[in-house]
């Protein structure tokens, strides 16, 4: 894939081109907060069916799990994970920004063979060709061959963790060409003018964003995140915060950036 | 938008079907069965190559002096040794040139091997037509956007007259204003509503960096944001004949910036003039000569470009002794239309072009001796008027505080482009190398700054102020900088962005030992952008900066 050059400065010229649908989604964000429009009151937990019907191929529970790493569930874990902790108007709220129900576990195998799902593991779990997504559109492989980060403990050692999280499949767009303090301001904003109270919000981490997009991937064929980067909060071991992405024909690629730098494709999923 | 408001794109052979048609059809890859993965991927080399193959087309051009393919095929029937005078007069490499018409066969060969697949071209020839209408919606965009442009152009312009005449517009003149500006609100309203799809912008930005490239080709100059809002406004005077003047620092761009809108703007070469301290009458007005046993007036080229119309360019104006400054006067007065009689001859020349000068912006030290006298300085304020030329994106900042480079690193990005607005850096890499970029462009940003500085303050007053460094004869100009990104552009990107750096700049810079100090501070600079981080003391042989200087700043001591 080739690289664009005007992607080098893009960032300073946010308000050049805008798409129709940019223009129409600030139009509608605009009209929304000008009439004030806030959330309604919480309700009770909602059942696998429930949350399937409203996300459709955006649900990503225990099958998708299954099929993708393989994972069969205890009932003790099947326990835990019955009840999604959001009510229906926060799921359908949360479908109607772009984001998607991600149910995550923290190991591989079973029993005696568990093993923790690491993003080295996931590594050695998807090494060679790509089984995952559309035999007809075969990636070259499923994380690009990097060793930068073989010792780093995010990915030796950082696992998800089980339950349930609601994950935006894009980047924000304001998140664009935002250095990493900037990112949590544009968080902050996305939560208050959505009504979700905004210390919900969270980055995810390294395994989390890789969990999810190869998750994604195994279940639906397609390739979220493929012309951009996921920024986490997490720390690589000289000092520079990760981001992970671009995942096009040549795998799933992580690196790590300075907080003050700011790229056009380098911004942030918002997740809870 | 509607289809009917769409511009035309004319329905010409893909390049394969050039190809082809040229070489016929490979039949023994016409009848191959392939899967529809097959098919998509040779379409996608196809398209690869397709587009690629323009630039080895070119190269092919270029390596026979710009010869199109029907004139180079004349050529080699004259013979081979028509061939290598044509080689030998250019002063070309003949196996260079071997090597490029070998390229471009290759690509053709692959292009007919691929293209001989009536499926593989006929799912190649439905992706261009997409393409083909994205194109169109582009180039309807663009087409109101150039409207747009033209009319704010002219509404601006006719005000302008009127401010000058000094007189409210009446009613007829008020009409035909009200109906420009209810155009230009009509065209900015279509231009807000116009359907714009992710394709549409991708392209629309991969047009904005060719244009920029074909501009560099041809003027070696880009027009930036910056500059065409200095164009707009000082170009309804230029078109009258009004004189103008730019000062600003060495080189920041006055004289290409003179020239640019001569060529691009007023239709005309200009005539450039050097001006020096040494500069005599005769060559401002001419010199009596014999010609055939009369006396004749020979003119000058600064008189001969007035009879042409042509725009004259006067560079370092600043530097023209005081007492012939008054031969200028006159002119400087005139517009468009005007009459202008030679004080010599008498001849009566009719105005048609501007006269365009530049100054360098000296340091206190030098301001007396070559500041512009007042009198010709206020006669280009009269005109189009007196206009500081900085380095681009000087003291440009984000809303955070941030310094940022823009204009640079837009221009910058189009020289390491290719043709169709790629750069061939790997998705892995891209991040990397884009940030080595963007340091580098903070570097230069540094060293134009304090190099303003210092000429504005005075090196010795800016060397006690903070973290500012005093600079008196070098700077890495944006030339400079195009210069290090072709090298880099040229080794494919594989040599690091500090030894091209080095390579193109410190070394082309030693000059027998001046400017040691200049060339040390600029160290100090991209050390603290992160360059130079192994670079051996030696490496950048420059008297007086010590081994342990060098290792203080890379943090090794």
């Amino acid at each position: 894939m080739p690289f664009e050059a005007y992607k080098i400065y893009e960032e300073y010229e946010p308000d050049k081109f805008k798409t129709t649908t940019q223009k129409k989604v600030e139009q509608a964000l605009d009209t929304a907060k000008k009439e004030g429009l806030v959330p309604e009151a919480k309700e009770a937990h909602v059942e696998f069916e429930e949350a399937k019907e409203i996300f459709g191929a955006d649900f990503l529970g225990p099958e998708s799990v299954g099929t993708t790493f393989g994972v069969e569930f205890s009932q003790e874990e099947l326990n835990q994970i019955e009840n999604i902790p959001f009510t229906r108007e926060e799921l359908e709220k949360a479908k109607e920004l772009g984001m998607m129900l991600v149910l995550r576990v923290p190991r591989v195998g079973k029993d005696k063979t568990a093993k923790p799902l690491t993003i080295k593991q996931m590594r050695g779990v998807f090494k060679g060709e790509d089984k995952l997504g559309d035999p007809k559109k075969k990636k070259s492989q499923i994380f690009y061959d990097q060793d930068w980060y073989n010792k780093e403990e995010f990915a030796t050692k950082d696992t998800p963790s089980l339950g349930w999280g609601l994950v935006m499949k894009k980047i924000l767009e304001e998140s664009r060409s935002k250095n990493w303090d900037q990112q949590q301001e544009v968080l902050k904003k996305w939560a208050e003018e959505n009504g979700i109270d905004s210390t919900s919000i969270k980055r995810r981490t390294p395994v989390e964003i890789a969990y999810d997009t190869l998750l994604y991937y195994g279940a639906n064929k397609e390739s979220l995140l493929s012309d951009t980067w996921d920024w986490t909060g997490v720390q690589s071991s000289d000092g520079h915060s990760v981001y992970v992405g671009f995942f096009g024909s040549v795998g799933l690629v992580v690196y790590s950036g300075s907080r003050g730098g700011a790229y056009s494709s380098l911004g942030v999923c918002p997740s809870r | 938008m509607s289809k009917e408001q769409i511009p035309h794109i004319p329905n010409v052979l893909t390049t394969p079907e050039r190809v082809m048609e040229e070489h016929g059809l490979d039949e023994s890859k016409e009848k191959v069965k392939l899967s529809p993965e097959q098919v998509e991927t040779n379409v996608n080399e196809l398209t690869e190559l397709s587009a690629s193959r323009a630039e080895a087309s070119k190269h092919v051009r270029e390596s026979y002096g710009g010869l199109t393919k029907s004139e180079r095929e004349e050529l080699k029937e004259k013979g081979e040794g028509a061939v290598v005078a044509q080689l030998d007069a250019l002063n070309i490499d003949p196996e260079l040139a071997e090597f490029s018409e070998g390229v471009l066969a290759d690509y053709d060969k692959r292009i007919q091997e691929l293209g001989s697949n009536p499926k593989v071209l006929e799912e190649y020839k439905k992706r261009f037509e997409k393409l083909k209408g994205t194109l169109g919606n582009v180039v309807a965009y663009e087409h109101i956007q150039g409207e747009l442009d033209a009319v704010t152009k002219s509404e601006q312009k006719l005000r302008l007259l009127y401010e000058k005449v000094g007189r409210a517009p009446g009613p007829i003149e008020k009409k035909k204003l009200a109906e420009l500006t209810e155009h230009k609100n009509t065209l900015q309203e279509q231009l807000n509503k116009f359907e714009l799809d992710p394709a549409s912008v991708g392209m629309l930005r991969r047009r904005e960096v060719r244009k920029m490239q074909q501009d560099l080709e041809r003027y070696s100059f880009a027009e930036t944001e910056s500059r065409t809002e200095l164009i707009r406004e000082v170009l309804p005077d230029l078109m009258q004949g009004a004189p103008i003047l730019f000062q600003g620092e060495t080189g920041s761009g006055k004289s290409q910036l003179a020239k640019y809108i001569s060529e691009r703007y007023l239709g005309k070469e200009p005539v450039i003039i050097s001006v020096s301290e040494q500069i005599k009458e005769s060559q401002i007005m001419g010199t009596r000569g014999l010609e055939n046993g009369e006396t004749v007036f020979n003119y000058s080229e600064f008189i001969k470009a007035q009879q042409d119309g042509r725009p004259v360019v006067l560079d370092e104006v600043n530097l023209m002794p005081h007492e012939f400054s008054g031969l200028l006067h006159d002119l400087l007065q005139k517009r468009v239309g005007d009459v202008w009689t030679h004080p010599v001859t008498g001849e009566a020349i009719k105005i048609t072009a501007p006269i365009m000068a530049t100054a360098n912006l000296k340091s206190e030290r030098y301001k007396q001796r070559y500041e512009l006298d007042v009198a010709t300085l206020r006669r280009f304020i009269g005109g189009a008027g007196a206009r500081e030329i900085h380095y681009l994106d000087l003291g440009e900042k984000d809303k955070e505080g941030n310094y940022i480079a823009p204009e640079t690193l837009k221009i910058l990005a189009s020289v390491i482009a290719d043709r169709n607005g790629n750069i061939s850096w790997s998705v892995g890499e891209a991040p990397q190398k884009m940030e080595q970029l963007k340091r580098f462009v903070q570097a230069c940003r540094k060293i134009q700054e304090d190099f303003t500085l210092s000429v504005r303050e005075g090196a010795e007053e800016s060397l006690a102020k903070s973290d500012r460094l005093a600079f008196r004869e070098l700077v890495i100009t944006l030339k400079d900088q195009i210069e290090i990104m072709k090298a880099w552009k040229a080794s494919g990107f594989q040599e690091p962005l500090d030894q091209i750096v080095l390579k193109e700049f410190f070394r082309k810079a030693e000059i027998s030992g001046r400017a040691a100090k200049d060339r040390e501070n600029m160290v100090k600079v991209f050390m603290a952008n992160k360059f130079f981080q192994d670079t051996k003391p030696e490496d950048f042989n420059i008297q007086g900066l010590s081994a342990k200087t060098v290792r203080q700043w890379q943090g090794k001591e």
